[in-house]
């Protein structure tokens, strides 16, 4: 693994995890606006606002676990490279 | 005599940064008409009409076997090749061996951010990415593209992750997947707005308080910012597209 690559590693991971706290966070918002969209043409209390803000944070952990589950599989592959002889 | 150049220097400044600290929110393009509301359409008409030329220039008529031997200075051609072989390497690290289908669209989008944002850097221009529209449009195009890539490449069986992974948790993961896809975009748009608002916001206030040497400073951290926001938003787009296109394969 030469340094250039090791930046490369560096700058796919920065981007990746800096997407996912602002990408939690929205995944809540959008689950709510629907909820309270749907309640309001629906006319049912505020149940079904619970109910998408619960399935919105749902979402949230959904892409926190692809991320984490992506970023292992490509450590992985670095870690294969690496030790792989005459690799790059 | 370099004391009179300086000051000199000084009185010519002024009034430029006087301009630029007094009137946040000016830009040129406001004198075209309609510029009041739209000029931010107009910057980024005209950044894409730059890049085009550029294009122009850069290619200019030559002959492929004429355009292997690179040139020996640092020239325009030099600096947009560095750029595009930094993203190649990149995508094809990200997406895999087939990346060169894609990369027409990413490398478009991250030149295409790349000067909107520079541009705001210019005493009297705003940036274009400042308004929540123009980076919602561009968050849009690589949210359909992705599906778009997603179903050519993979059928319907693209659909079917939709479902999650079992049948019986299909009616509870339909709607978590969809509010999962539709933050990306959201939050796509929303950091690229942010980061370059609040950039120039800084920059202005310093300019405000201290117009001298202090600003610039700041203007060399919104360099660094209009970099990493491009390339942010461009890697972002690549993890996108490659989860879109490799599902199959994966499971």
């Amino acid at each position: 693994m030469t340094d250039r690559q090791d930046r490369k590693a560096f700058f796919r991971e920065l981007g990746k995890y800096s997407a996912l706290g602002l990408e939690m966070a929205l995944s809540v918002v959008i689950g709510m606006g629907i909820g309270y969209y749907l309640d309001r043409w629906l006319g049912t209390g505020p149940w079904l606002t619970i109910v998408w803000i619960g399935l919105g944070f749902a979402a949230g952990v959904r892409s926190l676990y692809r991320a984490a589950v992506r970023s292992g599989k490509d450590l992985e592959r670095d870690e294969e490279r690496r030790r792989k002889p005459g690799g790059p | 005599m370099r004391k009179a150049i300086l000051v000199l220097l000084a009185v010519a400044a002024l009034p430029a940064t006087a301009l630029a600290a007094g009137g946040h929110g000016f830009s040129w393009f406001m004198m075209l008409p309609g510029g009041e509301r739209l000029f931010y359409m107009y910057a980024a008409v005209f950044i894409a009409v730059f890049l085009l030329v550029a294009a122009a220039v850069v290619v200019g008529g030559k002959k492929t076997e004429e355009m292997v031997i690179p040139d020996p200075r640092f020239t325009l051609r030099n600096l947009f090749e560095l750029i595009l072989g930094f993203l190649q390497q990149l995508a094809e690290d990200i997406i895999g061996h087939h990346y060169k289908k894609y990369l027409p669209l990413l490398g478009t989008c991250f030149l295409f951010i790349l000067f909107m944002n520079l541009i705001g850097l210019i005493p009297g221009f705003l940036p274009p990415t400042q308004k929540m529209n123009v980076t919602l449009g561009l968050a849009l195009v690589i949210f359909l593209s992705t599906h778009y890539f997603g179903l050519r490449e993979n059928g319907i069986a693209y659909l079917k992750h939709f479902l999650g992974p079992v049948w019986w948790m299909a009616p509870i993961m339909l709607p978590i997947e969809i509010i999962s896809h539709l933050a990306r975009p959201m939050s796509l748009s929303l950091r690229l707005f942010g980061n370059i608002t609040g950039d120039h916001a800084v920059v202005a206030g310093f300019m405000a308080l201290i117009p001298v040497v202090v600003p610039s400073v700041f203007m060399g951290l919104g360099v660094f910012v209009s970099f990493m926001q491009a390339f942010i938003f461009t890697v972002l787009s690549m993890i996108y597209i490659s989860g879109a296109v490799t599902h199959a394969e994966e499971h």
